[in-house]
């Protein structure tokens, strides 16, 4: 029983982790259009600079040329994974400004696999293929193991989360993410009426990076250990897939999605690791990346605009007369007295 | 004032816009017309910092504008209607106007007071502007279930926003029905009356004659005839040149 309650409480830890970093893509892809498709390279320098500001000296296997951690405050740690993201993304997106959707995909794919490669050879800073070990949790006072810290590890989590969304929600209800909506629909139109598309394509990358790189620190005090193989592609599918399930657009559908789709890739694991033999493990492990696959086809195909579309009227100036007006037909009324 | 001095403009060998030259008065409007081809639309687009003119300068209020992205030009009081609307489909209509009210941008949300204070003035405009363009009813609409001759509006409206002195307008009749051409017209006619200047590309006669109190005729990259709009259309190149374009 307190196994079964265990494990949802980590369930839940982590399918929030997952929300912070879809939160992040719906600014990039929701609101802004940005195809990016580099998620997991953005969430791997959150993790790794919040693992080298963070962990203790000592932490990996000493070597030539080794960097040790710095051993700072977790949300040290926390708030410097989101402005390495946001600055690096800043950097990709001035890089790859001229470059639309498909080209920039490439690009940011491209970005994320030598970041990935980065990580798995800067032995000396990085750990190499080791990784890093000895990450501390926030309120590190109640150790590792047993249901206590698992809550607390919730409750950080739950807290960090909420903050994110309610920040990206401030920022997005409003003129920027209006913004962002227009120049995605048509460029032109939007720079014709103000708009400069630049800075606020940089502006949107960066703000979703940091949502990022949030979502990686907190990954890495969660489990206390990252390595170059949990930021490989396939979590950039799974954070996509829980966007496009939950609802582009919407900050409440990447919280449906999330819980959606991680449910859905733990569930199969679950299964697979019952009803294949241990000898087909491997295959088990593609199957789930099949499962989410499906999906996300099944979700276009019966919800395409997710379990939880975008509402009608996303700026939060707006929302307040509208509401009281009556739905019909004719539309709105004329909202002067 | 808007002025064009010589305006010059190459793609490839040819010469879209060979040296024109014109003046869009404030309070005026002022037509730009021509055979297919002539070289209008590319000068238009000189104007609203689509395109970059080779040689020659653009001048509004007595500044150049040669090289000011388009992106800035709303700001600096000169707007600019597409020939084909864009509205933002997915966008209320309320909203599509609201795009060229002040975004600020993402440090904006550092000053939530004065983000909402800018948020409420604008939309108080935003709604007296559908107010004016017969568009109220509609405005919590996605724009794209707008006819054409209500996207022509949308677009007005949202350039309208800025409080725009000068607004280029492309064809603003082409693919509206003749009651909201109308409206166009008197819409037209009201904003000149409040000193704003207008300069539109237009090949429906009727509504450049009805509407225009200057009238430029270019053929082939060049002014050929300006005056007004009687005038021009019975001077007897500007005829040839549209026989000659029709033959």
């Amino acid at each position: 029983m307190i196994g079964l309650l265990s494990y949802l409480v980590f369930f839940v830890t982590e399918a929030l982790v997952n929300f912070i970093a879809v939160l992040g893509l719906n600014v990039q892809w929701g609101f802004a259009g940005l195809f990016n498709v580099g998620v997991a390279g953005f969430i791997g320098i959150g993790a790794y600079v919040s693992a080298l500001l963070t962990a203790p000296p000592w932490y990996g296997p000493p070597g030539p040329g080794h960097v040790g951690g710095l051993g700072l405050p977790v949300l040290v740690g926390w708030l410097g994974a989101m402005l390495a993201a946001a600055g690096a993304a800043a950097v990709v997106a001035l890089a790859t400004l001229r470059l639309r959707a498909d080209y920039l995909a490439i690009g940011t794919f491209g970005i994320a696999v030598a970041l990935q490669e980065l990580a798995a050879n800067a032995q000396g800073l990085t750990g190499g293929p080791f990784g890093i070990a000895f990450i501390p949790h926030l309120l590190a006072f109640v150790p590792p193991g047993g249901l206590v810290r698992g809550l607390l590890d919730l409750a950080t989590t739950a807290v960090a989360a909420g903050a994110a969304w309610f920040a990206i929600d401030r920022v997005t209800a409003g003129p920027f993410g209006r913004a962002l909506r227009a120049l995605a629909q048509d460029e032109a139109a939007a720079a014709s009426l103000g708009c400069e598309p630049r800075r606020l394509r940089i502006q949107a990358m960066a703000l979703g990076a940091a949502a990022m790189g949030l979502a990686g620190a907190v990954q890495a005090s969660l489990i206390g250990y990252i390595a170059p193989d949990n930021f490989v592609p396939v979590l950039t599918f799974q954070i996509w897939a829980m966007l496009v399930v939950g609802g582009m657009g919407s900050h409440r559908g990447a919280l449906v999605g999330a819980f959606a789709v991680w449910g859905l890739w733990s569930a199969a694991g679950a299964l697979f690791a019952v009803v294949l033999p241990a000898s087909m493990a491997t295959g088990g492990a593609s199957l789930r990346i099949v499962a989410i696959g499906v999906a996300i086809a099944a979700s276009l195909l019966l919800r395409p605009r997710g379990l939880s579309p975008p509402g009608r009227i996303v700026s939060r100036f707006l929302r307040e007369r509208l509401k009281t007006s009556r739905p019909g037909r004719g539309g709105l009324p004329p909202a002067r007295r | 004032m808007l002025e064009v001095h010589d305006a010059v403009i190459r793609f490839g060998g040819v010469a879209a816009v060979d040296g024109a030259s014109l003046t869009a008065p404030p309070g005026s409007i002022t037509g730009l017309i021509g055979p297919n081809g002539a070289g209008k639309t590319t000068l238009f687009n000189l104007v609203a910092g689509a395109l970059r003119p080779l040689a020659g300068e653009i001048r509004f209020e007595g500044r150049s504008l040669t090289g000011m992205p388009a992106a800035s030009r709303l700001a600096f009081g000169l707007a600019r209607t597409f020939q084909i609307p864009r509205p933002f489909p997915e966008l209320s209509v309320l909203e599509n106007l609201m795009v060229a009210g002040p975004h600020g941008g993402l440090l904006a949300a550092l000053a939530p007071a004065r983000t909402r204070a800018r948020e409420l003035a604008a939309r108080v405009r935003a709604e007296e502007i559908l107010a004016r363009l017969d568009l109220a009813a509609l405005m919590g609409e996605p724009a794209r279930v707008l006819s054409g001759g209500q996207r022509k509006l949308l677009e007005l409206g949202r350039v309208l926003m800025a409080r725009p002195r000068m607004i280029l307008l492309d064809e603003p009749a082409a693919g509206v029905s003749p009651v909201l051409l109308e409206t166009i017209g008197r819409i037209l006619a009201q904003l000149r009356d409040e000193g704003i200047g207008l300069l539109m590309v237009e090949h429906n006669m009727a509504f450049v004659t009805g509407l225009c109190d200057r009238v430029y005729a270019m053929e082939s990259g060049r002014v050929i005839a300006e005056g007004s709009p009687r005038a021009v259309l019975a001077d007897t190149r500007v005829a040839e040149s549209y026989l000659g374009a029709a033959v």
